[in-house]
């Protein structure tokens, strides 16, 4: 039987309620963390998880053949030697290790995102909705019995059982089950945007109808636990082709051990098995193949972390790819709310008149620069001088590209872009005054947006929508431009204004005047230049620029469209967070990218390591350059650095090397100098301080 | 009662019997087929290698050792695998 919810107040469950707050996506709970990692460390010795690591399933092998020449040293014959068990015995331990880091750093990975996933789910809870029947009564049913279609009526206090539209009814809604962020949004029907309402977050005050837009299990909150669970498990494009390369390193060395006995015996220094398996294991990457799921897992985190669901790895993997973004100016560059500064009259009219028409344009108009206007308005001393009720709203539409208000006396105000509002006055026989162009280029060179209001076939003057840059975007965009991604700002307004703010803003290109088709031809164009593109949207007409763009991020306050459409959704709905993306994106590569080259590096030494201890009799000790105490400890020694610099390196892997705004060219040169040069330094001290310790402790 | 009654109900009693049985059994249990036809292998392997090593080694080391070259192999065309189809693992 499902628990029917509190109806009352958010009040009644103030711990339901912190509970919420604890879990949002964001911050996970990673209590215990550590524990079930170990636990997992060990059920993935499993041979068929083994098998999915190439790497480390032939390190598994070589485990288990050490472990019967543990118990049996003479297996494969007589091997010369004391104390060949308990020799055998470390390198099996060793070896056995060696496994366990590399499952316990893919599980710690994998278990920050089992966290996220259940901190999601616990936002998901079976309520009792209010159905709404065709004879407007209610009837109380299971949220899982709700489908795609019904209306349902939820009021203060309840949990909004299923995804919807709100189709009646203005209420503010607490989505920090989701988002994390405490402050109550405003839900109301008629926009693309605030008509939205997500299941599980809950609703605050007053009532809403709400049209059930998803199908139980289908909903946004059970998309995101799929993807975060699943996204764990499907391999990107550059793992795969990393995971060859490995595959591809590991048969070299493999037949070059097994090419190793014949030479041995011939040169009259037969080698034992369990050397020629430590020599392997030197060898073989298994540091980077160790690591290489959890680098990948941790990247998804990262994301996570900023409050991002992406849909895959490969997601994440292509923000570090992008080499064009696409953004919009309005929210994105500069910040959301453009706001009325001034009235400039032309055409003979005073400033008064001015704000008396914008009033008059405004009254119906509910967006920010909407309310602006009459606020501005209000200030200057405009008041409505006609019958409101009798007034009719004329809404703005992308095509006519103006807005206002048609009077109870038959005058027609606009207010709109200025091209526009000149097609209106013409079309109504008026003319066009010559001051206008005037004002029109005075505020665009100010980097504002002009409007132009009229009433019926007389223009009385430019309202001067001010912009304001976000902070700190030029830096961005010059971080950018030296990792070689170039930026075009989509907007709007006319040519002028699109100038000035892409230069304060230092964007790359931009596009004025532009439609919602610009924004795909601009994607497809950059595509077919051979570019991987990321754009943000989240209307119903960015939906499918989302979906042609190689990374779309589509904001949780869009609409569901541009949600399925995109590949990733910011839970915050800050659309400069696809700069973000890139980082992290770039920071995933570089990570693999650096401790591969790391863990190829470190060969070097282990072949210093083990070839003189296992030919010594052949006169090649003068090869021993780090003065390894004996063959036995050389081996073990260069074991015990394999296996301790996984686990050394788990901390880098999870958390990414550090970033650096530097073009591919200066990151390469740093990575080599830092990580291959490391990689060769850092085995020999390992490796002759771990000898030094073996022969102290008298264990070889 | 005849010991070989119940002999008769498990051998199968002719060869297209017996094809089928091997059929079943290799749909449902094909690790330990694999794992007994590797250690039928091994009987040819074992003897080559301990007739090439005269007496240096004892006969339970051929076999080991004929274990450890069927392990080896099976571990390379395991790694070939995963070379030309990365997307099964």
């Amino acid at each position: 039987m499902k628990t029917k919810q509190p109806l009352e107040t958010p009040q009644k469950s103030p711990r339901r309620r912190e509970n919420r707050q604890q879990n949002k996506p964001g911050r996970v709970n990673t209590k215990g963390l550590y524990k079930r990692a170990l636990r997992e460390a060990f059920l993935k010795l499993n041979p068929r998880v083994m098998m999915k690591n190439p790497v480390m399933f032939v390190v598994w092998v070589g485990t288990i053949i050490t472990i019967l020449l543990a118990l049996y040293p003479s297996l494969f014959g007589p091997v010369p030697g004391d104390n060949q068990r308990l020799f055998n015995s470390l390198v099996a331990i060793i070896l056995l290790l060696t496994i366990l880091f590399a499952n316990f750093a893919e599980a710690v990975a994998e278990g920050r995102g089992k966290a996220q996933a259940d901190s999601l789910r616990s936002t998901q809870s079976d309520t009792i909705a209010r159905k709404l029947l065709p004879d407007n009564t209610t009837v109380e049913v299971s949220s899982t019995e709700l489908h795609k279609g019904e209306t349902i009526k939820v009021i203060a206090g309840d949990i909004i059982p299923a995804d919807g539209e709100v189709i009646e009814g203005v209420a503010s809604v607490d989505e920090s089950a989701i988002t994390g962020e405490s402050a109550p949004v405003l839900k109301e029907p008629g926009s693309d945007v605030a008509s939205s309402v997500t299941g599980g977050t809950r609703i605050l005050s007053d009532e809403l109808i709400i049209r059930v837009t998803a199908e139980p299990g289908q909903g946004f909150l059970d998309r995101m636990i799929a993807l975060v669970e699943g996204a764990q498990r499907s391999k990107t494009p550059n793992e795969i082709a990393l995971t060859v390369l490995l595959a591809v390193l590991t048969q070299v060395f493999l037949i070059v051990v097994v090419t190793i006995p014949p030479i041995a015996n011939y040169v009259g220094s037969p080698v034992g098995v369990v050397t020629l398996i430590a020599l392997l294991v030197a060898l073989i990457p298994t540091t980077i193949g160790g690591l290489l799921s959890a680098i990948g897992i941790a990247g998804m985190d990262r994301v996570a972390q900023f409050n991002v669901v992406a849909t895959s790895g490969r997601a994440v993997e292509a923000c570090g790819d992008v080499n064009t973004l696409v953004l919009d100016k309005t929210g994105t560059i500069t910040l959301g709310n453009r706001l009325a500064e001034e009235f400039i009259p032309v055409n003979g009219h005073c400033v008064v008149e001015v704000a008396d028409v914008a009033l008059a344009a405004s009254i119906f108009d509910q967006t920010p620069e909407g309310k602006s206007i009459v606020k501005l308005a209000h200030h200057i001393g405009s008041a409505v001088t006609f019958d409101r009720n009798a007034a009719e709203g004329v809404e703005f539409t992308a095509k006519t590209r103006m807005s206002g208000t048609n009077l109870p006396n038959g005058d027609e105000i606009r207010k709109g872009a200025v091209d526009a509002i000149k097609g209106f006055v013409r079309s109504r026989g008026g003319q066009l005054a010559s001051d206008l162009d005037e004002a029109y280029e005075r505020v665009s060179r100010l980097g504002g947006t002009p409007l132009a209001v009229a009433c019926g076939e007389d223009i009385y003057g430019v309202i001067y929508l001010k912009d304001i840059i976000k902070p700190g975007m030029r830096d961005r965009f010059d971080q950018l431009r030296r990792m070689g991604v170039k930026s075009v700002m989509l907007t709007g307004d006319n040519r002028i204004t699109a100038s000035v703010i892409a230069q304060e803003a230092g964007v790359d290109d931009f596009i004025a005047e532009a439609t919602p088709e610009d924004k795909i031809a601009v994607i497809q164009q950059e595509q077919a230049a051979g570019k991987l593109v990321a754009m943000t949207g989240d209307g119903t007409n960015d939906a499918p620029a989302l979906a042609q763009a190689n990374v779309g991020l589509a904001m949780n306050s869009g609409t569901q469209a541009a949600k399925e459409a995109a590949n990733m959704v910011d839970l915050d709905s800050d659309p400069t967070k696809l700069i973000d993306l890139v980082t992290i994106g770039k920071q995933l590569l570089i990570t693999r990218g650096a401790l591969t080259t790391f863990s190829l590096a470190n060969d070097i030494a282990k072949y210093f390591a083990i070839i003189p201890a296992m030919f010594a009799a052949v006169g090649i000790g003068s090869l021993n350059i780090m003065g390894l105490a004996s063959a036995q400890s050389a081996i073990l020694a260069a074991l015990i650095y394999n296996a301790l610099i996984i686990p050394a390196l788990i901390p880098l892997a999870l958390k990414g090397v550090k970033f650096r705004p530097l073009s591919a060219n200066q990151l390469l040169r740093r990575n080599i100098l830092i990580y291959g040069l490391g990689g060769i330094v850092a085995p020999f001290i390992g490796i002759k301080g771990i000898d030094w310790l073996i022969a102290a402790v008298g264990l070889a | 009662m005849k010991p070989g009654k119940d002999l008769n109900e498990i051998v199968p009693r002719d060869v297209s019997e017996l094809i089928e049985l091997v059929r079943e059994q290799w749909q449902g249990n094909r690790l330990p087929i694999q794992l007994f036809l590797l250690m039928c292998l091994n009987l040819a392997i074992a003897p080559a290698v301990y007739a090439t090593t005269g007496n240096e080694i004892t006969r339970t080391a051929a076999y080991a050792i004929g274990i450890l070259g069927i392990v080896t192999l099976g571990l390379s065309v395991y790694l070939f695998v995963v070379i030309f189809q990365p997307e099964r693992f």
